[in-house]
């Protein structure tokens, strides 16, 4: 996509700023159906796209993705303009500054038409859970796209955006691509710089693309990457030290994995890509990994830890919804209180309390000190394969994109969508969500490949080869 | 361990949110059933393993004591604050009388 639009650009057969007011105009067409914008920048993205013409006309572009409309999740900051997180306590925020991967997209000339809905602070697999409004899956939509990068999902594969960044926590970048058939890249933790990106669990979280194809997702994978100096958790590529054959490489699956599934669209997916890579000349090996079941309860206890710490910077004082803007006449207590309880929705309001609950004193080494010990045993379960494998083939998510409103009212059921891909997290290995094929029922399915720490580049490259093998072209009629 | 009202009062006490009446009744039958989901880790052993806080394996990054890559207009960070006072930002009193709860 980015290579064909760039091209299209370099002969002359469009401008950005013919390609930007179509996408606008799309937006319009479609999205009151979709609902995947929050927010869309028309006058600013179209101003942008005239300065772009003009290095077109110079033969200045900064790069491939110079004049090329994309769209980014709400988390992630714009100066100048409202961001939000999907939450109302954040409603009317807005920020000082640009996140770094705002600032590399728009060094490269990007231009951004608008900002994705999600669920609020990016916490949900369904993008119900924002506190404005849901997004449809522009596949079915009495579906949900997943989440919780739900409506950046839902732009790329509606062609609303040329793509969209997306943030991943648990599996919100991988999940929603694999319910919109689009793909989801996760990088390694630490490869992109999530300075200005707003935290939900800083041991977890990262930043990366949702794209229409590979090479979409190595393009900007290259352009956000890199050593940040406002993010000290960022690093440069390195291998943590496994082992490096020589011969075709080998893919390992999971025992027991099959079980988890729970419908025939994604079993079919998940069987076919193994014989896919069989017919690309992989051997396939499969391996014991006791965390399956464990890698739900582990990232539920860390990461509600992690989103507890984050969020108490809302307190109603420095920005964000305050009592204080009604009345004035107040104590600390009430502020800190009222403005949290009246400005935090359902689920960030849960998230806090498990998450304070097993920091308290009492609980503390029963639930966070010990998910913190299976956590290394998890790291641990996965060197052990990777010292025999190159990479990883699991399922998305044990299921297709789910009917709305389905597992809203009961937390653990939404929970469990993300089995396959949390576990991932917990060992900040890089990880890609790829399409399949579309189901008896119109549905996209999709794989998961996972790569040792680090070795995102080589993902990406052996993520192309199955990609060109399954050769997945189907495209949602809205 | 069961959860129980004055468990969820406690934490909510800690993370300064409230939860009345009937909110309170259902709260709990969710975190319940989330904390009976956690549990599952009671059944490892993980004693005498070593903790992982994150995965980098970077240790503490340094650097000279100096402002660098910031210049923040300092009106436009304020513009988020909801009561100022001039460039100031205003909050209630930490001590006195009216805290005393």
């Amino acid at each position: 996509m980015i290579n064909e639009l760039s091209n299209e650009i370099d002969l002359g057969k469009t401008t950005p700023s013919r390609l930007t007011a179509r996408y606008l105009r799309q937006i319009k067409k479609i999205d009151f159906k979709l609902k995947s914008f929050l927010r869309t920048r028309e006058k600013e993205a179209l101003a942008e796209a005239q300065e772009a013409d003009k290095r077109v006309k110079l033969g200045k572009r900064m790069s491939k993705i110079d004049g090329l409309p994309i769209s980014i999740k709400d988390i992630i900051c714009l100066m100048g303009e409202e961001t939000t997180a999907a939450s109302n306590i954040l409603k009317g925020f807005i920020p000082s500054y640009d996140a770094t991967v705002v600032k590399k997209l728009k060094d490269a000339g990007a231009i951004i038409i608008g900002k994705n809905n999600l669920d609020a602070f990016a916490h949900g697999s369904s993008t119900e859970n924002s506190d404005f409004f849901a997004t449809k899956n522009p596949w079915d939509l009495s579906k949900v796209p997943g989440g919780s990068s739900g409506g950046s999902a839902a732009a790329v594969s509606a062609e609303l955006s040329v793509f969209s960044i997306g943030t991943d926590t648990g599996g919100s970048i991988r999940q929603p691509a694999s319910f919109c058939g689009v793909v989801g890249f996760k990088p390694s933790y630490g490869r992109v710089s999530r300075y200005g990106v707003i935290a939900m669990a800083s041991s977890l979280d990262v930043v990366g693309p949702i794209t229409k194809n590979v090479a979409d997702a190595k393009e900007v994978f290259n352009i956000i990457k890199g050593v940040d100096k406002l993010d000290a958790t960022t690093i440069e590529k390195k291998n943590r030290g496994n082992k490096k054959s020589s011969a075709k490489a080998k893919v390992g699956i999971i025992r027991g994995i099959e079980d988890r599934i729970k419908d025939k669209s994604t079993r079919v997916a998940y069987l076919g890509s193994i014989e896919v890579l069989k017919r690309l000349g992989y051997q396939i090996q499969d391996y014991d990994f006791g965390f399956l079941d464990l890698g739900l309860p582990v990232y539920y206890i860390l990461q509600t830890a992690e989103v507890s710490s984050n969020l108490s910077r809302y307190d109603g004082m420095k920005y964000g919804y305050s009592l204080l803007r009604e009345e004035q006449d107040l104590t600390l207590n009430d502020v800190y209180f009222n403005s949290r309880t009246i400005g935090f929705g359902e689920e960030a309001k849960r998230r806090i309390m498990l998450g304070n609950f097993v920091l308290s004193s009492g609980y503390y080494d029963a639930y966070y000190k010990k998910a913190m010990q299976i956590r290394t045993q998890i790291i641990d379960g996965y060197d052990q394969i990777f010292n025999e494998c190159e990479f990883i083939l699991t399922p998305v998510s044990p299921s297709i994109a789910f009917t709305q409103g389905e597992k809203t009212s009961d937390p653990v059921e939404m929970y469990l969508e993300d089995l396959f891909t949390v576990v991932v997290n917990l060992a900040g290995l890089p990880a890609i969500s790829m399409p399949y094929n579309v189901s008896e029922s119109g549905l996209p399915t999709a794989v998961q490949f996972i790569a040792p720490y680090s070795m995102d580049e080589e993902l990406l490259d052996f993520s192309r080869e199955f990609e060109k093998k399954v050769n997945f072209k189907e495209k949602p009629q809205i | 361990m069961k959860i129980t009202e004055q468990t969820i009062k406690k934490v909510a006490e800690l993370s300064r949110l409230k939860f009345e009446g009937r909110q309170t009744t259902e709260f709990l039958a969710q975190f319940s059933s989330i904390i009976e989901f956690v549990n599952q880790i009671n059944a490892v052993d993980a004693k005498d393993i070593k903790v992982t806080y994150e995965v980098t394996g970077l240790k503490n990054i340094f650097r000279e004591d100096k402002i660098e890559c910031l210049d923040f207009d300092r009106g436009k960070l304020l513009i988020n604050t909801p009561i100022l006072e001039g460039t100031e930002i205003i909050v209630p009193a930490v001590f006195g009388e009216k805290n005393d709860k």
